[in-house]
């Protein structure tokens, strides 16, 4: 369903040119949820409003596609992309609180959606009803601004108004990192089971690899602007082929392990500004040569038998044998074997 | 706390505000410098007049019953008689205070309005060549002394093109009628233009700076990129939430101004020759006229804190999220 | 505005022995802020343009009465030295005239009142913008660190201050306390600290719920060192930033006094002369070179004070809505 392909997106800034996305090639497929995993700054957002069509004044979309049952989005002019706006792919944005505009009634801020892209729609209000029941909340309550509404329930009136359309693609960024765990395991269980009812597909954006794990079908990983990884959730979750999400599984706590250290990855991510040649996790992999440092590897596939499990590494080959027998342990991360 | 207790304990503080301006009108203009009874007395009365009135106003009497005496008459709406024309100053105040307003409030109104709508275009468009030129004029308009801007206007438009009367609010012979019947006329009006222009260019830039910050506060803000994400048009978003949003501060910057409205501009009053209130406040000074001075500003001032008691209650209108 | 907070906050509490040396180090502070900003500012036309016009008249303002061709309010005569040179037009326009800009109807050489007039003008703004935030931060100050009762009585004068109208208040004050130049400037400063002690208030009240604030409190600093030290810095930038304005709004006031004759009888001032201007009728005489360069003056000035202080005000975070 969507096909992003060698997407290069930059932004306009005081440094310079910045090379949020560069060159990522991710797929969609009708029906399934994608995740995009990656710490703050990897670009992951970028790609989102790259999609959505978003992007700020001083960003824009250097070459690559992106493509939406068959048609190129970028190529659009704004008037055309409205079109796929809401109807075809809609968001749920990180901070409902935030994206709500006080001064405007959530039906008020619905309706707006179904009159622009359903003109003619006899009974706006029902569309409003019947999506505010399907994220279990009153109907009633829909007259209400959303500074009356708790943050929980202000998430499901965000998911209900991303819904209205009945959009065959939904990408919710950072869904649940401003809500506390208990509200989480709600929104994702809500998540589940609407997406049982409808039928769109999903991509989730986030930093949070246990969402991932908990809906999404496939995962990708993005570092610094690039997907490193990507595979099925099996297959990430299950056996990593790239230094950087081994790590990045090190960050998370293991409830059966409740008292292992965290172990987090030393340094920082490089300045898009001026990205490094070769691969960019080198400086802070442990498994780095001086052919990392040169070239920039390609997402390849990880053994003969799964083609749909690649991994942007060259020593993915190695990983099995040097590193994640001792990913879980601290030393191996240390900033002396990182140098 | 519901609306309707807010607004009563809103008015009762506007009570005690405007009892404590009085009283500080009251006791300033007692501590000044000079002859006490300067204030109360006429310098044209009669002995036997000033008798009189000594006996009325307690003079001889100490402060505070002269203060409850004073209080008491307000209250009774009498605000003094005029040392120089003898009339009651209620009615001084209301042969000069409508003048004022009319041109005042057309000022106001031409200037808040094109002020609004430059200053929501050059928040929206930031960092433009039209966003800078629109400040740029903005504080001129505030730089310029207001009597010189009111010269120039008249000596280009009046003496030079001669399109607009140069002074006063009626032509010569044209006197006699009251306010109410002079608005119906178009000479009245093209009394009205230059005035008008030259304030509503002072006071443009005000609403204007007021309205261009609250703009760049709410362009950044989540909603205004969920509205793109939704397909809104630009120009939706630029006036249906962005502007929306940042009306509220502006709102009650309008309020206010209203408030000073009241007060009129003795500068362009002056050179216009126009009969307002802000002339006659400052006439009435200079001529120790000072029942009517502080009658004056008694107004002024109650008015004022009144539109400040408006602003808040107005806001609370347009924002959903206030709650008392 | 980072460097400011980051510094403050590595303060290390303890500190509270070297006296001497800790106030050389605020001083220090000041003066690197104060630099930084300036090499920012400096990258901005208009700021540029700004500076050097105020720095002109100011100037000007020190050296006038040196350069003047004559004293501001000093007859002269026609060749002949019995007829008064009035109403004589400027030398661009007339050969026979050796006055730059004329004279005005009572013989005086505009030119130099134009030069004259410089030095109260910038008296008067700078003094009353000094006075005026000076006032005003304290209380903002005091207010909004103290809160509760203080806090109530300041702000109710503060409404107090604003229920009064600015131009109305101050003609009645000199009125009555006497036209000289020290009273116009007080009396304007009797009403201004309104503004900036509002606005510097509302500032302090968000600073005071700061972790820096906090910790210093819970060591054990003083009230006195608190303000000083962590708070005052912070809100110095919009002090200053109001004083700019305020430089603007205290020359226009004057202007507006003088033109309306209470002005100060002895010196002249750009209203002065504005206001002398009217009384002859200029305007039906068409002699623009009379009251058009005494405005013009009063304009630059105060435009290149809002430019300075709309400048300053994009670099200090957050945007301030002016009141």
């Amino acid at each position: 369903m969507l096909q992003v392909n060698d997407l290069d997106v930059n932004y306009e800034s005081s440094e310079g040119i910045v090379q949020a996305v560069d060159g990522v090639t991710i797929e969609l497929n009708e029906g399934e949820n994608l995740g995009i995993v990656g710490e703050s700054g990897c670009g992951k957002s970028t790609l989102a409003k790259a999609i959505l069509g978003v992007l700020p004044s001083n960003g824009y979309i250097n070459s690559g596609s992106i493509e939406f049952r068959g048609t190129n989005l970028a190529s659009l002019s704004t008037r055309e992309q409205r079109e796929y706006k809401w109807e075809e792919i809609s968001m749920i944005p990180q901070s409902a609180m935030n994206a709500l505009d006080p001064v405007y009634t959530i039906r008020e801020q619905i309706i707006e959606a179904v009159d622009i892209h359903r003109p003619d729609e006899p009974n706006p209000d029902s569309i409003v009803d019947e999506m505010f029941n399907l994220v279990g909340l009153d109907p009633n309550r829909a007259d209400q601004y959303p500074h009356q509404f708790s943050g929980g329930m202000r998430q499901r009136a965000m998911i209900a108004m991303s819904l209205a359309l009945d959009p065959a693609l939904i990408l919710a960024d950072e869904p649940t990192t401003a809500l506390d765990v208990i509200m989480q395991d709600q929104i994702l269980n809500r998540i589940s089971s609407i997406q049982d009812d409808i039928d769109s597909s999903m991509l989730i954006i986030t930093h949070d690899v246990a969402v991932v794990a908990e809906t999404c079908d496939r995962v990708a990983v993005m570092y610094a602007g690039e997907i490193v990884e990507e595979g099925t959730v099996d297959q990430i979750f299950g056996k990593a082929y790239h230094p950087y999400t081994l790590g990045l599984q090190n960050a998370f706590p293991n409830v059966n392990k409740p008292d292992q250290d965290l172990i987090s990855i030393p340094g920082y991510p490089p300045n898009l500004a001026d990205p490094p040649t070769g691969c960019r996790f080198a400086d802070r992999c442990p498994m780095a040569t001086e052919e990392c440092e040169q070239e920039s590897p390609s997402l390849n596939q990880v053994d003969a038998v799964n083609a749909d499990h690649r991994s942007a590494c060259h020593h993915s080959d190695r990983i099995d044998t040097d590193l994640r027998p001792k990913a879980q342990q601290a030393e191996t991360w240390s900033e002396e074997v990182t140098q | 706390m519901s609306k309707l207790s807010y607004a009563v304990k809103r008015l009762a503080e506007f009570v005690v505000t405007v009892w404590a301006l009085v009283t500080a009108i009251f006791f300033s203009f007692r501590v000044m410098p000079g002859d006490p009874t300067a204030y109360i007395l006429s310098p044209y009365l009669d002995a036997e007049a000033r008798q009189q009135i000594i006996e009325n106003y307690g003079v001889n009497e100490p402060l505070h019953i002269q203060y409850m005496k004073f209080i008491e008459s307000i209250l009774n709406g009498n605000l003094g008689y005029s040392f120089h024309s003898n009339e009651p100053v209620a009615e001084v105040i209301l042969t000069y205070l409508p003048n004022s307003l009319v041109l005042m409030l057309t000022a106001t109104l031409v200037a808040y309005t094109i002020g609004i709508t430059l200053g929501v275009y050059a928040g929206w468009n930031r960092d433009s060549t039209g966003e800078k030129s629109v400040i740029f004029v903005a504080l001129t308009g505030r730089s310029f002394p207001a009597f010189w801007t009111a010269i120039l206007a008249i000596w280009v438009f009046g003496a030079y093109l001669g399109w607009f009367p140069m002074t006063g609010m009626s032509s010569i012979g044209g006197g006699g009628q009251s306010l109410s019947e002079e608005i119906l006329t178009l000479e009245f009006w093209r009394h009205m233009v230059l005035p008008v222009l030259v304030l509503a260019f002072y006071y443009m830039g005000y609403p204007l700076l007021i309205m261009r910050s609250s703009m760049l506060d709410v362009v950044g803000e989540e909603y205004i990129n969920l509205c793109r994400a939704k397909g809104v048009s630009e120009r939706a978003i630029m006036f249906k939430h962005a502007a929306r949003n940042a009306m509220l501060p502006t709102i009650t910057a309008t309020a206010i101004a209203i408030g000073f409205a009241a007060g009129g501009n003795v500068l362009v009053e002056t050179v216009f020759g126009w009969p307002g209130i802000g002339r006659a406040l400052v006439d009435a000074v200079l001529r120790r006229d000072y029942p009517v001075a502080q009658g004056i500003f008694f107004v002024f001032s109650a008015i004022v804190v009144f539109m400040n008691l408006i602003a808040d209650l107005v806001y609370g209108w347009f924002d959903p999220r206030v709650t008392y | 505005m980072s460097s400011i907070f980051q510094e403050l906050e590595d303060d290390a509490p303890g500190e509270q022995n070297v006296g001497s040396e800790v106030r050389k180090r605020s001083w220090q502070r000041y003066a690197s802020m104060g630099r930084d900003q300036l090499r920012v500012l400096s990258q901005d036309t208009l700021f540029n343009v700004a500076s050097t016009i105020l720095l002109f008249f100011t100037a000007l303002a020190i050296v006038g009465p040196l350069i003047a061709p004559h004293r501001p309010q000093e007859r002269l005569y026609k060749e002949n030295g019995v007829l008064i040179d009035q109403w004589a037009e400027p030398a661009f326009m007339s050969s026979e005239s050796t006055h730059l800009l004329g004279t005005t109807a009572q013989g005086y050489d505009i030119f130099s009142q134009l030069i004259y007039a410089t030095r109260p003008a910038l008296i008067v703004g700078f003094l009353a913008a000094v006075l005026t935030v000076s006032v005003g931060t304290s209380v903002g100050l005091i207010a909004g660190y103290y809160g509760g009762a203080v806090d109530q009585i300041l702000m109710r004068i503060v409404d107090f201050a604003y229920g009064l109208p600015l131009l109305p208040t101050v003609i009645v004050f000199v009125a009555i306390i006497g036209p000289s130049f020290e009273n116009i400037v007080l009396g304007i400063v009797l009403l201004q600290w309104r503004g900036s002690a509002r606005v510097i208030r509302s500032q302090v009240l968000s600073l005071r719920e700061r972790p820096f604030v906090k910790a210093a409190k819970i060591t054990g600093a003083s009230d006195l060192r608190i303000i000083v030290r962590h708070i005052a810095p912070n809100v110095l930038s919009l002090s200053f930033l109001y004083a700019s304005f305020a430089i603007g709004w205290a020359i226009l006031t004057e202007a507006g006094v003088s033109f309306l004759g209470l002005g100060d009888p002895n010196r002249v001032s750009w209203g002065t002369m504005l206001q002398s201007a009217r009384a002859y009728s200029a305007v039906a005489e068409g002699a623009w070179w009379w009251f058009i360069p005494p405005g013009i003056c009063i304009s630059l000035v105060v435009l290149s004070g809002f430019l300075i202080g709309r400048a300053y005000e994009e670099i200090v975070q957050p945007e301030l809505r002016m009141s």
